[in-house]
């Protein structure tokens, strides 16, 4: 009785939700993450409903599998546009133009009330760490100094800290590739001191930018696009990488607003970004930012192109000679910093623009074929500059800082294969 | 006694679920989203986590990593037990209440390390080391502006601090405290600005790895960490229980969640810097405006 009361409290609660995300599967979470009725959490751990979104690669399945065996029980998963494992008999899958909400709430219902069984592990249970039981008491050393305790990280010589010359531990493990606060499908291999990152080493690529963002940029080639329907991709993307970052500043009811702002941009609703510039201002978003963390150079930046080109000073958008923005008055905007904070400005000083250019735009459009100024930066080959070249000697956050203020075109080809094939 | 702990038990019942509808309150007001079932949501959730299995991770230190939680509560607890509710009615009249606070200060920095760093992981021991680095100087701040507060007093006693501002409050007497000790508040439960330990960019900290009953209780503490500092801030600068017309104990409670609203605001309306900044905003900024706090209530005291 005690049981079932708990139950039906708890199926009242928000579904707490891990997504794990693959290739074309990150855009539309962001329904998701707004929808009263779920909760997006940052750790598996904090979920009963593992919901698998796009593509996942061949060499992320272990990963998966391991993510997956870390929900608590009881625990299930939902396979959103996706093809579901195998091995997994009757598995719930949602297809990838509906919304899954009905179906997460259902779920999380039945699991509570016994109508759907948890799930067992997908791996093995079994030690990663053969050692197990080995030493005088166990701990999984042996010789004099009983070695290191099973289970424990493998201690390294203390290396003098990059930042204050305090030596602690060195340790060394894999981020990614369902790491929230990394760009969906980049595992890196990272070592830190404490929080300080020591060395970085790209184990996977991340994905280029998904169909869903680019949908409305491709559309150009096959016919003629408005420009007020680019423009307004433009903004919902830029607010969505502005949320990314202020997720990691600790302003998650601010990434909230900016990522609701932006599906109310793509429904065609007319939006003032000015009061909600206005309370990230009031927040301290752009004071907290570090000045000069993450810089570019005019070089770097030159081959980068996009909004990270622009927020290092390179006046480039294909704009100012398009025909369809003749009439528009546009003018390209940039900023001088070419760092983090730089980058996260021009992504909302682009973001009115555009709006402002799609409300000026009235029926103008872009003719078919013609090139369009997407709101990434180039893709092209890997480049030579690197972003594990920009992070050791930064704390944990300001990493992350880093790496989220660039776009995914531009992370891509600053992540290229280090390790191993995907 | 048995009404004491009854209230001092219903103070870390109510206080965390104050916080918790604040909380939700505040995030639908900042999102611009309805507020329904805010009242309620705090239940859900907590039933929800205890449906759900504690898990282990491989090779944890099992006995601080179950411990730290019930340490971290217990610690709140007995931060409450030395706030007045009323003239004589108070759980643990201590003649150095001000010290107990001070070792819960203190001892939270060491429950947060050691839930972090117990649970043999990576993103939990990254908030820990962090943590470690914010808390210590953030504690010697409140030492502070805690020992000014007692100057006027010339006790360690809470209930003669609250006797103390009879005829003036120590927000009037000495303004920098009640800020700098707000500070404090956001550091102990590490929400907002001072979340270094549970943070966003850590996947949840060093609650990360933790489910079930085990993060209901962790999380409960941090809520109920929250309302004992402000239940102590609105004793040792607020006045406390002092008011006319209504009674001792609702005074105490209006001013508490007056100040739990200033709280909860504070942790969704500002950035938190990174910890090397943040570090030299509080050795370098805040720690001597603390000592000018100490040296103002001293000069006045003489």
């Amino acid at each position: 009785m005690a049981m079932s009361l708990l139950g039906r409290f708890a199926a009242r609660a928000p579904v707490p939700v891990f997504p794990a995300v693959g290739r074309d599967g990150e855009v539309r979470l962001d329904v998701l993450s707004l929808a009263p009725a779920l909760r997006v959490v940052d750790s598996p751990r904090h979920a009963s409903i593992l919901l698998v979104s796009g593509d996942i690669r061949t060499a992320d399945r272990d990963s998966l599998a391991r993510v997956h065996d870390q929900l608590a029980h009881p625990r299930a998963t939902l396979w959103w546009g996706t093809q579901p494992r195998a091995d997994t008999g009757a598995a719930l899958t949602v297809a990838a133009a509906e919304s899954p909400e009905t179906a997460l709430r259902d779920l999380y219902r039945r699991l509570l009330t016994g109508g759907h069984t948890s799930e067992t592990h997908w791996l093995a249970d079994e030690p990663p760490n053969p050692w197990r039981g080995r030493g005088d008491h166990g701990q999984g050393g042996e010789g004099m100094m009983g070695g290191v305790p099973y289970g424990r990280m493998m201690p390294m010589p203390p290396t003098p800290d990059l930042r204050d010359g305090l030596a602690l531990d060195v340790y060394t493990a894999q981020f990614g590739p369902f790491l929230p606060q990394l760009p969906p499908g980049l595992v890196l291999e990272i070592t830190l001191q404490g929080d300080v990152i020591q060395s970085a080493a790209v184990v996977r690529p991340p994905f280029l930018p998904g169909r869903d963002a680019s949908a409305p940029f491709d559309r150009v080639l096959h016919e003629a696009t408005p420009v007020a329907a680019i423009e307004r991709a433009r903004a919902a993307h830029h607010l969505r990488c502005v949320a990314r970052l202020l997720g990691i500043l600790q302003l998650a009811p601010q990434a909230a607003r900016c990522r609701r702002t932006a599906l109310k941009i793509e429904r065609g609703g007319s939006i003032d970004l000015a009061p909600l510039r206005k309370t990230l201002r009031r927040a301290g978003a752009f004071a907290a930012i570090p000045a000069g963390l993450g810089p570019i150079d005019a070089a770097w930046a030159a081959e980068l192109g996009g909004p990270a080109a622009r927020a290092a000073d390179q006046a480039r958008d294909r704009r100012e000679t398009a025909p369809a923005y003749r009439n528009l008055d546009f003018r390209t905007l940039c900023q001088s910093g070419g760092d983090v904070r730089a980058r996260f400005t021009q992504w909302l000083d682009e973001a009115e623009q555009a709006l402002a250019l799609a409300r000026a735009a009235g029926d103008a459009a872009i003719e078919k074929g013609a090139p369009v100024e997407t709101p990434w930066g180039h893709r092209a080959p890997p480049s030579v500059y690197r972003l594990t070249d920009m992070l050791p000697g930064l704390e944990w956050g300001e990493a992350l800082l880093t790496i989220a203020s660039f776009d995914a075109a531009a992370v891509c080809r600053m992540a290229p294969l280090g390790i191993e094939n995907p | 006694m048995t009404l004491l702990i009854a209230s001092w038990i219903a103070v870390l019942l109510f206080g965390a679920w104050c916080v918790a509808v604040l909380d939700n309150l505040a995030l639908a007001l900042i999102e611009r989203r309805s507020a329904a079932g805010a009242l309620t949501a705090p239940l859900y959730g907590a039933a929800a986590l205890l449906r759900q299995q504690q898990n282990r991770t491989e090779a944890p230190d099992l006995l601080n990593w179950k411990l730290a939680p019930a340490l971290y509560l217990g610690l709140a607890a007995a931060g409450v037990a030395v706030v007045p509710l009323a003239p004589g009615d108070i759980l643990a009249d201590l003649q150095a209440g001000i010290v107990l606070w001070g070792a819960v200060e203190a001892l939270t920095v060491v429950v947060v390390f050691l839930h972090g760093w117990s649970a043999n992981s990576m993103l939990a021991l990254i908030g820990a080391y962090r943590y470690v680095a914010i808390g210590l100087p953030v504690m010697l701040l409140s030492m502070f502006v805690l020992i000014a507060a007692a100057l006027p007093a010339e006790s360690l006693a809470v209930s003669a601090i609250v006797e103390s501002q009879r005829s003036l409050w120590n927000v009037v007497r000495q303004p920098l405290g009640l800020p700098l000790f707000l500070l404090l508040g956001l550091s102990l439960s590490f929400r907002g600005p001072f979340n270094y330990a549970d943070s966003a960019d850590l996947a949840g900290g060093t609650a990360a790895e933790v489910s079930g009953a085990s993060r209901l209780l962790w999380e409960f503490a941090r809520l109920a960490m929250l309302a004992a500092v402000a239940a102590m801030a609105s004793t040792v600068f607020l006045g406390g229980y002092l008011g006319p017309v209504l009674p001792g104990p609702l005074w105490l409670l209006l001013k508490t969640a007056a100040l739990l609203i200033v709280l909860v605001a504070a942790s969704h309306l500002f950035a938190r810097l990174s910890p090397a900044r943040m570090l030299t905003l509080l050795w370098v900024v805040l720690l001597p405006l603390a000592f000018v706090d100490l040296l103002w209530a001293g000069v006045v005291a003489l």
